[in-house]
C-alpha cells in the first residue's frame, strides 16, 4: 500500500509540474527597426509627384531581436492591395544582418494614379518589418 | 547482378508479407479491435489494420508514424526522421484522428512540420481504422483513426517488469525503456520510463544532414481499480521532445560539430505534453456504460533560427466521452454515445501563426449492430456541433484587415452503414460506406503571414465551409493454412476539400499561397497476399495505390507513390525468424501544385530475430533498412525541396528482456 501511495503522489507531482510548465507572460515581438532616410534628395513621406519622375528613397534597418535576413522593395499600382511586384530584393549577409542601409531610385509611371512602394526587412525568425510610401502621380 | 536477380525473383514470386501484424498470423479471427465495440476483424465492416508492439520492435522504427508506414496504404510526411506525420490513403494532419489513452489526441497537427510526436513506449498495439469514421470518433476522422492501445494489465496476482533497448547505426542513436506493472486482482498499477536520443542522420551518399538530430523522454503511469461492477484505469503520460529543424534558408548556416553531437544550438522544435485520463467501465443491469474523461496539455516551443524561442503555443484540451451499450435481444446491440471537447489555445511567444482561440465541440451518436449467422450489419448516425472563437492576439498581424477576432459555428451530420459477410470456406467480404467531416482549422481560416522556414506568404479564408467526405469501400479477405489474402478498393469523395494553392502573385517578395476549397476525390486499393507453402516459409507481398484529384483536374499534394513490398520470411522452431525483402516505390508523376515529380526507388531491408523461450522470453533483433545505401527522395519528404535525401543505410539492433519470470506470482 505504501508503494501505491508513493506512486500516486509521484503522479500528482508530475501532473502539477506539467500543467504549470508554461509561462503566463507573453513575449513581445520586437521587429527590426526600419526608417526612411531624410534629407536632401530623399523622399521619406507620402507625396504628390509628377509623371515620369525619378524618386530616391533611402532605408535604414537595425537588428533588434534577430539577425536580419532579406531586404525587398515591392510596388503596387492604384488599388492593388493584396499583391505586389518585386522591384529589387537581396539576401543580407555578414554585418548587413546587424545594420543595413540602402538607397533605391525608381521612376514613377507616365500616367496618373497611386503608387504604393513597400520596403520590407525580414528577420531570421520570419518576422516582417515594413515602411511604405504612397505616391500620388499627377 | 546476382543480387538484382534475387530481388527480381522476390518481387516476382508474389507479394505479400504485407507488413500486417507480425509473423503472418491469421488476422481475421485472432485480432480483436476496438471500434464502437471490441470485436474480431472478421466481424466489423470497417477496414482495420493492426500493428503489434512485437512487430514494431522487429523492424527499424523511430516513432509511431515510422512504424505505421509499414502497413499497406499508410505512409508518412516527413521533415527529417524525427518529425513525421502518418498519412492514411493520402490524408494526414487534421484529417486523421489519433486516440490515445481512450481520448482524442491533439498535438497541434494543423501544420505540416508538426509531427505526431509519439513513440512506441508502453503500448501493446496500434489499430488503424482506414476511411472516415466521424460517427465513432468525431471531427477530423475523415481519413482514418489511429488508435493506440496501451500495454496489457498483468494477469491477476502477478507482476511483470522488463527493459527494452535499441541501437540505430545511422543516427548513432538509442532508444531505451523499462517498465514495471502489478495486478493484485482489485488494484493494478504500472510505470514505464523511456528515452530516445539520436544524432544527425546521413543520406545514401554519406552526407550528414546537419541539425536533423532529436531526442525524446517519456513517462507513463497507470493506476487501476477493479470492483464488482466498476473497472477504472487512470493514466498519466508525460513527454518532452526536441527536434532539430532544417529550413529553406538555414541549412548551410549551422557550424559542423562532432558526428555524435546532440546539441540543439540551431533551430529546433520542443514539444511538452501531459495527459491525464480516466477510463471507466460500469456494468449496469442489462447494459454497460463506458466513461472516459481527461485533460491534455500541449506546449509547443519553436526556435526558428533567432537563437531563442519565438513561437510558444499552449493548447489545453478537456475531453469526455460516454458510451452506453445495451443488448436489445435477437443478436442486436444498441450503442448511444456522447463526446464533448473544450480546447483553449494561447500564444505566449513573440511570433504568432494562429490566434488565441477557444473551441467547443459536442456530438451525440446512435449505433446499432445486428448479427445473423455469418453476417454482421452495422449502422449509425451522429450529430456534431462545433464552436470556434478567436481572441485579439498580441503580435498577430491584423494589418490586412481580413483577419480579425471571430466566432463560428459548424454543424455536421454523419453516418455509416456496413456489412461483413463470412463464408464457411474462409472468405470475408465487407462493404462499408461512411462519412466524415472536418471544420477548417485556425491556420486555414486565419493565416496571414509568412510560413516559417518556407518563405511562403499564406493567407486563410474566414468564409471556409466545413469539409465533408463520403467513402465507399469493399474488402475481400481470405485466410487458409496456405494462403491469406487481404484486399480493399475505395472511393473517397470530398466536398469542400481544403488545400493550399499558389496564386502566382507575390507580396513583399514572397509568393502568395491561399487556402482554397474544391470538391475532390481520392481512390485507390490495397492488396496483400501471404503464401505459406510450408510452416517455416512465408512469401508476403503487398501493393498499395492512391490517387487524389480535385474535380478541376489538379492533383492533390502529398499523395504517396504506389508501393510494392515483397518479403520472404523464414521461421525456425528454435525461435529464429528471418525476413528479407524489397520496398519498391514507383515514380510519383501526379504532383500537386507546388510539388515536383519524384523518381522511383527501391530499398532492400532485412531483419533477424531470435526469441529465447525460457522462463523469460528474451527477444533479440538485428535489422537493416536501405541496405544498399541508396540516395533517394521520398515523395512525401519535405526535405526533398531543400535537396536533402532520405536516410541511407541504417542497421538496428534491439533487445527486449523480461526481468520477471512468466506469471510471476506476488
Amino acid at each position: 500500500m505504501n508503494r501505491l501511495k508513493k506512486i500516486t503522489h509521484s503522479i500528482l507531482a508530475m501532473a502539477t509540474i506539467g500543467f504549470v510548465i508554461s509561462s503566463c507572460e507573453k513575449d513581445k515581438h520586437i521587429p527590426p527597426d526600419v526608417s526612411f532616410k531624410t534629407g536632401a534628395g530623399y523622399t521619406s513621406a507620402d507625396a504628390t509627384v509628377a509623371k515620369g519622375l525619378a524618386i530616391t528613397v533611402g532605408l535604414n534597418a537595425v537588428k533588434k531581436e534577430d539577425d536580419m535576413l532579406t531586404y525587398n522593395v515591392s510596388y503596387a499600382y492604384d488599388a492593388a492591395t493584396t499583391t505586389t511586384t518585386t522591384f529589387q530584393t537581396f539576401n543580407l549577409a555578414g554585418s548587413e544582418q546587424q545594420n543595413y542601409s540602402k538607397d533605391v531610385t525608381f521612376t514613377t509611371r507616365n500616367q496618373a494614379g497611386a503608387e504604393k512602394w513597400i520596403f520590407t526587412i525580414t528577420d531570421k525568425d520570419g518576422n516582417i518589418a515594413q515602411k511604405q510610401l504612397i505616391l500620388t502621380v499627377q | 547482378m546476382k543480387l538484382y536477380f534475387i530481388i527480381a525473383a522476390l518481387v516476382a514470386c508474389g507479394t505479400v508479407v504485407a507488413q500486417q501484424p507480425a509473423d503472418s498470423i491469421p488476422l481475421l479471427d485472432a485480432v480483436t479491435v476496438s471500434g464502437i465495440k471490441k470485436q474480431t476483424l472478421r466481424h466489423t465492416p470497417f477496414n482495420v489494420s493492426v500493428l503489434s508492439l512485437r512487430s514494431m520492435q522487429g523492424s527499424v522504427n523511430y516513432n509511431v508514424s515510422d512504424a505505421l508506414s509499414k502497413i499497406p496504404g499508410i505512409s508518412q510526411v516527413t521533415t527529417g526522421n524525427g518529425i513525421s506525420k502518418p498519412v492514411i490513403r493520402g490524408l494526414y494532419g487534421n484529417r486523421i484522428q489519433t486516440v490515445l489513452l481512450g481520448l482524442r489526441f491533439d498535438n497541434q497537427q494543423w501544420q505540416d512540420e508538426h509531427g505526431l510526436g509519439l513513440g512506441i513506449i508502453g503500448i501493446d498495439r496500434i489499430e488503424v481504422l482506414k476511411g472516415p469514421s466521424s460517427l465513432l470518433y468525431g471531427t477530423e476522422a475523415l481519413g482514418g483513426v489511429i488508435r493506440i492501445v496501451e500495454e496489457n494489465i498483468p494477469v491477476p496476482g502477478t507482476k511483470e517488469s522488463d527493459i527494452n533497448a535499441s541501437l540505430f547505426s545511422n543516427t548513432l542513436g538509442f532508444s531505451v525503456n523499462g517498465g514495471i506493472k502489478k495486478n493484485t486482482g482489485t488494484r493494478n498499477w504500472r510505470i514505464r520510463i523511456g528515452a530516445d536520443s539520436h544524432a544527425d542522420y546521413s543520406d545514401g551518399n554519406g552526407n550528414r544532414i546537419l541539425n536533423s538530430r532529436f531526442e525524446s523522454y517519456n513517462v507513463k503511469a497507470t493506476l487501476g481499480y477493479t470492483h464488482k461492477k466498476w473497472i477504472s484505469q487512470n493514466n498519466i503520460y508525460s513527454s518532452f521532445s526536441r527536434f532539430g529543424f532544417i529550413m529553406k534558408d538555414n541549412r548551410d548556416r549551422k557550424p559542423v560539430d562532432t558526428r555524435f553531437s546532440r546539441v540543439l544550438d540551431g533551430p529546433y522544435h520542443a514539444v511538452i505534453f501531459n495527459i491525464l485520463s480516466s477510463e471507466n467501465t460500469l456494468t449496469l443491469p442489462h447494459s454497460k456504460l463506458e466513461i472516459n474523461a481527461g485533460v491534455h496539455s500541449n506546449l509547443r516551443l519553436e526556435n526558428e533560427g533567432g537563437n531563442h524561442i519565438s513561437l510558444n503555443m499552449f493548447l489545453n484540451t478537456f475531453t469526455y466521452n460516454v458510451k452506453w451499450f445495451r443488448e436489445l435481444g435477437g443478436h442486436t446491440q444498441l450503442v448511444l454515445g456522447n463526446e464533448s471537447q473544450y480546447q483553449l489555445n494561447n500564444n505566449y511567444g513573440s511570433r504568432v501563426t494562429i490566434p488565441d482561440a477557444s473551441l467547443f465541440e459536442s456530438s451525440v451518436s446512435a449505433y446499432i449492430k445486428k448479427t445473423w449467422t455469418g453476417v454482421d450489419l452495422e449502422t449509425g448516425l451522429s450529430l456534431n456541433r462545433r464552436h470556434l472563437s478567436t481572441r485579439y492576439t498580441q503580435n498577430m498581424d491584423y494589418s490586412s484587415g481580413d483577419i480579425y477576432p471571430f466566432k463560428k459555428w459548424y454543424t455536421s451530420l454523419n453516418g455509416n452503414a456496413g456489412i461483413s459477410v463470412n463464408t464457411p470456406a474462409g472468405w470475408n467480404i465487407k462493404l462499408n460506406t461512411s462519412t466524415g467531416y472536418r471544420a477548417p482549422n485556425l491556420a486555414e481560416l486565419s493565416s496571414n503571414g509568412l510560413h516559417e522556414g518556407t518563405f511562403r506568404y499564406e493567407i486563410g479564408n474566414l468564409k471556409m465551409k466545413v469539409e465533408q467526405n463520403l467513402n465507399l469501400e469493399a474488402n475481400l479477405n481470405y485466410e487458409s493454412s496456405t494462403v491469406d489474402l487481404y484486399s480493399a478498393v475505395y472511393l473517397n469523395l470530398f466536398r469542400n476539400y481544403i488545400y493550399l494553392s499558389p496564386t502566382g502573385n507575390e507580396l513583399y517578395g514572397f509568393d502568395i499561397y491561399r487556402f482554397l476549397q474544391g470538391n475532390a476525390r481520392l481512390y485507390g486499393s490495397e492488396i496483400s497476399v501471404h503464401l505459406k507453402p510450408v510452416k517455416q516459409l512465408a512469401l508476403e507481398t503487398s501493393f498499395s495505390t492512391v490517387t487524389g484529384k480535385l474535380f478541376s483536374g489538379k492533383y492533390l499534394p502529398f499523395i504517396p507513390a504506389n508501393k510494392l513490398v515483397t518479403d520472404v520470411v523464414l521461421k525456425h522452431a528454435t525461435g529464429f525468424n528471418w525476413r528479407i525483402g524489397v520496398d519498391f516505390n514507383f515514380a510519383q508523376n501526379h504532383n500537386g501544385d507546388f510539388e515536383t515529380t519524384t523518381p522511383a526507388y527501391w530499398l532492400l531491408h532485412t531483419s533477424l530475430s531470435y526469441t529465447m523461450h525460457h522462463q523469460r522470453d528474451i527477444r533479440l533483433t538485428v535489422a537493416g533498412e536501405n541496405l544498399l545505401n541508396r540516395a533517394y527522395f521520398d515523395h512525401l519528404s519535405r526535405f526533398k525541396y531543400f535537396g536533402i535525401y532520405n536516410m541511407g543505410r541504417n542497421i538496428y539492433a534491439s533487445v527486449s528482456i523480461p526481468l520477471t519470470k512468466k506469471n510471476n506470482k506476488l
